[in-house]
Formats: structure tokens, C-alpha cells, sequence
């Protein structure tokens, strides 16, 4: 798979909060009250400027070098450039918005020990056993603490009965 | 009672989403058949110990148990991720203790002249406190100037979110019910944090700790309470802050902690050192995050006005007891009042002291492999954003807030300047509006308030200053790092 170079991710990236703060900017000039508009409009204004600003300190420009020597500082892009792999990143997202769509479905109690169990066994390689006992200690821990000594009713779910 | 009250805070802090609040709400019906004494030791010992108990998860897994200590994470888990989380938890502790101690002091010293002192304060120099907060982002870039705006505004941008109180419309909402109170603080800052870090660290793999330097040895508890004692004028500078800051009703603990980090970091000789794991951007937040609660109680008990939600819920308490707040209070109710006072005190060494003794084998989570911790900590917080309001579109949040924070992470926008925007952007923005309401769009009322001129002069030194630094520093340093050739 083929993966943007660091400093073009960074261009990227400023362009889409350039385009952000911007929409951010005509949303606001929408807001009916005068008063409830002035902040949003004036913040996302500033941010548009600064973005802009970004945007022009990543290109490789004399204008963007001296943005870049004057306000923007190192950009360390080690984390990016040692071999993570993109589709790593993603899965280990994937498993976050996985378990968070479970626990919305099924609630914590059903959710917890699946999401538990499946990511030791499948994304962190472990074996059954260790993914079982971790996720029993884990949903054990959440149960007593939660329900038993604090009383609090988890959330059961949204395809639970009533 | 206290002992008990203790043990409570020190858990209920350690719990994301829980917090004093929610411990002092729970226990209320168990002090029913309590004399009022007990009731005030039980509560002094949670308030004492809750926020300690938040920094312990902060420094050991970038997981703030109460959404003051997030300040705390920024060089507490760098520090444990360098095998200094004995220092950091030291530091922490011993500061806590000094913090709290010196919040009762002066609330002791103050009740009996509070009134003239909450009451000098208007909606012009909550304005003006507010600016000063966000002219410190300036100095919270961490060098990342022009990123570390960007993300400002988008704390603010977020701040915005929900039903504006002035205009009495809805902003942002995108037509759901759900943010029209807001963005909500908590389960954003457990994904900021928390979710964020575990989805770096389930990339990363290997353990918390960076280091193979001090092996499974818990180092440098001893040395986090001696670096407490000798930079006593950080200390000292943060308590009286978070106490000011803490009697200011409707301003809160996590304003206190991260305006006293920004603080540390603008008069620090070494601010590139924040962020990094600089032992004083534990020591200032732990400061005035215990300094608070002392502050705090100043209005709740010499006028019966809340300025927390957890005190909000202690007045509860006092009703129940039938001990009404004012300023007669700490004269009828001598006895009740000095047990609160006592226990407060108390509770924050005893915290300290159980917190320091653990500390060692609470330290050894940062050996455990990442993949163990992992689900565990991205279970619990999950719970954790719940538990806080009973909402299930909090966990949502907090899986999204998680998902941009590693992102932040990864092209380095600071997070630290989106949460003190957030934090106080709506109090910048219903101040100001209700002050030019008041002085009929005079601008010069901000001038003419000493208080708000005070502030505003502190404004335009916490721009200045690290603007000047910025610039001398980058007349210094070698043109455009980073940049590919």
C-alpha cells in the first residue's frame, strides 16, 4: 500500500483545517442572533488566517520557510516515518468504534467481555486463556464496582428488551 | 470517618467519570443517622483525597480521573513513561498535601471578610480572568505556535457548541438534543487522554515505560517530595491561585489547575521542558487543584453560594444537617465547622501518606504489556464517560474525542491548548457579553474596575513575554527542522 510521504501528510492536513475552520466561518455567518454570532465569527475568522498561515509554512517556498522559521517549530516526524503502518492505525481505531458501537447495541456488560476476549486474541495475538482471564477480571471489576457497590444501573443496551 | 472518607476520595478520584462530586452525592444518605461532625469528616476526607487519587491514573496512564487532574498528564505520564512515576506521584502527593493545607489556611484566614472579596468580582473580571487563561495558550504550544492556535480555536469553536445562555439560541448543534447543553468536559477529556493514549500505545505495543533504565524498580518517590520542597515558590504560587480561583464561584477546579500549569510554564526559565516531563508541570496543577477546594468552601459556607458542582451537592450535606450556610456559620456551628477543617486538613496528608505507601506497586501497571492494559483501560473509561451523567451518546463522545486526540497526537497539534480554550471559552464569551450589556458597550469598563485593569495588564504580559521568547529562540535555533529535503 502505497503511503503519503510525512510532509505531504502535514500539507494535508493543514489544507483540511484550512477548509474546516473556513466552512466553520460561512456556519457562523449564519447564526441568527448578532450577539450569539460575534465569538464563533470572529474565532473561526483568526483560525482561517492561521490556517492559511499553515498551510503556506509547509510548502516549500522562501515565504513558507520563513512562516515556518518564525511560527510554526520542529516538526518531529519520527512517529510517523519509523514503519507504523497505516493499516495498523486504522485497525487499532477500528477496535475503539468497534466496541463503542457494541456497547451502544448490546450494552457495557455484553460488549465489554466480547471487545475484551477479541481484541487479546485477535489483534494482540494472545492466547484464549489470557484473553478469558482478562476479560472476566475486567467486566468483573466494572460489575462489582459499578453495579454491586456504587448502585449504578450500566446501560444494557440499545437492542435489550425495554 | 475520615479514614473512611479517605479511602472513598482515593478511589472515586482514580475512577474516570467519577469523582468528588459523585462520592460526596452517594454517601450523602449514609450520613442521615451521623452526627453532623462525623458528616463533615466523611466529606472533608473525600474532598482532601479525590484529586490525588485523579493525578495517580494521570501520571500512570494519561487517564485523569477527575477532569482537573488532565493537567497533570501532560509531564506526569511523560515522566512514566521515562520510569519516573515514583517522582511524579511523589511530587504529586507531597504538593496535593501542601496545596490543600494552604487552601484551609486561608479559608480559615477569609470567611470572615469573604464577602467584600467574592463580591469585587463582576462579570468583568471573569472577562478578564478568562483572557488571562487564553493568552497563557501562547506560552502552551510547546513551540508548535502556529498549531498550537489552531487548536485553541478549535477549543473554542467547541466551547461555542450548544444553547448560548445571552442570545437564547442554539449553535452547532447539528440537530441534536444531546449538545445543547454543550460539549461535554468530562468524556472529552477521558478521549483526549485516555482513549488517545491507548490507541497510540495499542500501535506502539511494549509497555508504558520508555525505559529500560530502572528495569521493575519504582525509583524516586523520596526524590518527587524533595523537588516539592525546593521549589516551594511554584508551590506556594499555585496554592494561592487555585484558591483564589477555587472562591470564585462558577469558575471551578479545572480552570485552577491548568491556568496554574500555563503559569508555571510562562515564568519556568525552561518552558521547551513542559510537555516533555518537567517535574513542575506536575507540582503546579497538584497545587492549586488541591488549593481549591479550600477556596471553594469560602462562598459555600460564608454565603450558602455554590461555585462547584461538588459543592453544590456539600451544601446538600450542610442542609441536611441543618447547618445554614453564611457568615454566621463558623460562629454557631464552631464545633462542625473545626471538623470540617480538621478533617480537610488531615485528609490530604493521610491521602498523601496511603497514596505515597501504594505507590510502588501502583507504579508497576507501567511494566504491564500495553496489550493487557489496553482493553482494560478503554472498558473502564468507556464506563467511566458514562457514569458521570448515565448518557450513553457520553461514551460516544469520548470514543471520538479519542479518535481526534490521536490524531492530534499524530500531527502534532497540541492538546493542551484545545482543553484550556474549551474550558474557558464559555466563560469568556457569557462574561463578556453580560459586561457590555451592563455598561452599555462602554468598552472602558475593563479599565476602569481595578481588579479588570489588573487582570488586563497580566494579559498583555502573557502575551508578551513568550511571543518575545518565541522570537529570540527562533533567531537561535537552526532554520526549518523537520522539513524533507
Amino acid at each position: 500500500m502505497t503511503t503519503l510521504s510525512p510532509t505531504r501528510q502535514d500539507l494535508l492536513v493543514a489544507i483540511a483545517m484550512f477548509a474546516f475552520y473556513l466552512g466553520m466561518l460561512v456556519w457562523s455567518e449564519y447564526i441568527p442572533n448578532a450577539r450569539g454570532r460575534e465569538f464563533p465569527v470572529l474565532v473561526s475568522g483568526v483560525a482561517v488566517v492561521l490556517c492559511l498561515l499553515d498551510v503556506t509554512s509547509r510548502t516549500n517556498t522562501a515565504i513558507g520557510r520563513a512562516i515556518a522559521l518564525a511560527l510554526s517549530g520542529a516538526v518531529d516526524h519520527s512517529a510517523r516515518a519509523s514503519g507504523q503502518a497505516a493499516a495498523r492505525e486504522a485497525i487499532a481505531i477500528g477496535w475503539i468504534a468497534a466496541a463503542t458501537a457494541l456497547i451502544v447495541l448490546a450494552g457495557f456488560l455484553v460488549a465489554i467481555p466480547v471487545y475484551v476476549f477479541s481484541y487479546m486474541l485477535l489483534y494482540a495475538g494472545r492466547t484464549v486463556r489470557d484473553g478469558a482471564i482478562t476479560a472476566l477480571a475486567t467486566t468483573a471489576g466494572i460489575w462489582v464496582g459499578f453495579e454491586l457497590l456504587l448502585s449504578y444501573e450500566l446501560y444494557r443496551g440499545a437492542l435489550a428488551p425495554n | 470517618m475520615l479514614v473512611l472518607g479517605v479511602m472513598v476520595g482515593l478511589s472515586f478520584g482514580a475512577i474516570p467519570g467519577l469523582g468528588g462530586t459523585t462520592a460526596i452525592a452517594l454517601f450523602i444518605p449514609l450520613t442521615y443517622g451521623m452526627n453532623p461532625q462525623d458528616a463533615m469528616a466523611l466529606a472533608g476526607g473525600i474532598m482532601g483525597a479525590v484529586s490525588f487519587g485523579g493525578s495517580v491514573t494521570a501520571i500512570l496512564l494519561n487517564t485523569p480521573g477527575t477532569a482537573p487532574s488532565a493537567a497533570t498528564c501532560f509531564d506526569g505520564y511523560p515522566l512514566a513513561q521515562q520510569g519516573k512515576a515514583g517522582m511524579a506521584i511523589g511530587a504529586a502527593g507531597m504538593a496535593s498535601s501542601v496545596g490543600g493545607i494552604f487552601g484551609v489556611l486561608i479559608l480559615v484566614a477569609v470567611v470572615p471578610v469573604a464577602k467584600s472579596l467574592v463580591l469585587a468580582f463582576g462579570p468583568a473580571e471573569f472577562f478578564m480572568l478568562a483572557l488571562v487563561g487564553l493568552s497563557s495558550i501562547a506560552a502552551s504550544t510547546g513551540g508548535m505556535f502556529l498549531r498550537g492556535l489552531i487548536s485553541a480555536a478549535a477549543g473554542l469553536m467547541l466551547a461555542f457548541v450548544g444553547y448560548d445562555a445571552v442570545s437564547g439560541g442554539e449553535r452547532f448543534t447539528l440537530g441534536f438534543d444531546y449538545l445543547w447543553d454543550g460539549i461535554p468536559l468530562v468524556p472529552t477529556l477521558i478521549g483526549l487522554f485516555a482513549i488517545a493514549e491507548m490507541i497510540k500505545l495499542s500501535i506502539e505495543g511494549g509497555t508504558v515505560v520508555r525505559t529500560k533504565e530502572f528495569g521493575t524498580r519504582i525509583v524516586g518517590v523520596g526524590e518527587g517530595v524533595m523537588a516539592v520542597l525546593r521549589d516551594w515558590p511554584t508551590v506556594l504560587r499555585c496554592s494561592a491561585l487555585g484558591t483564589f480561583i477555587g472562591a470564585v464561584p462558577g469558575v471551578g477546579g479545572t480552570v485552577a489547575s491548568f491556568l496554574s500549569y500555563s503559569m508555571t510554564m510562562q515564568i519556568s526559565k525552561h518552558p521547551e521542558r513542559f510537555g516533555q516531563g518537567e517535574i513542575q508541570g506536575v507540582i503546579g496543577p497538584e497545587a492549586a487543584n488541591n488549593a481549591k477546594d479550600g477556596g471553594a468552601l469560602i462562598p459555600t459556607l460564608a454565603f450558602g453560594i455554590p461555585g462547584s458542582a461538588e459543592m453544590a451537592v456539600f451544601l446538600g450535606l450542610l442542609v441536611l444537617h441543618g447547618l445554614d450556610p453564611g457568615p454566621m456559620l463558623l460562629i454557631e456551628h464552631e464545633g462542625v465547622m473545626f471538623s470540617l477543617i480538621v478533617a480537610l486538613t488531615i485528609s490530604c496528608i493521610v491521602a498523601t501518606i496511603v497514596g505515597l505507601a501504594i505507590t510502588r506497586w501502583l507504579s508497576l501497571i507501567t511494566l504491564v504489556n500495553v496489550h493487557i492494559l489496553v482493553p482494560a483501560v478503554v472498558s473502564v473509561s468507556l464506563v467511566g464517560a458514562y457514569a458521570l451523567n448515565s448518557k450513553i451518546e457520553d461514551v460516544v463522545m469520548a470514543a471520538v474525542a479519542g479518535i481526534l486526540g490521536y490524531q492530534m497526537i499524530k500531527f502534532q497539534f497540541p492538546r493542551v491548548t484545545l482543553v484550556i480554550a474549551l474550558v474557558l471559552g464559555d466563560l469568556a464569551e457569557r462574561s463578556f457579553h453580560q459586561t457590555m450589556q451592563i455598561a452599555d458597550n462602554d468598552w472602558s469598563i475593563f479599565v476602569r474596575r481595578p481588579i479588570s485593569l489588573i487582570l488586563l495588564l497580566l494579559v498583555f504580559v502573557a502575551m508578551g513575554v513568550p511571543l518575545l521568547r518565541h522570537a529570540w529562540a527562533r533567531r537561535k535555533a537552526v532554520p526549518v527542522q523537520g522539513r524533507e529535503a
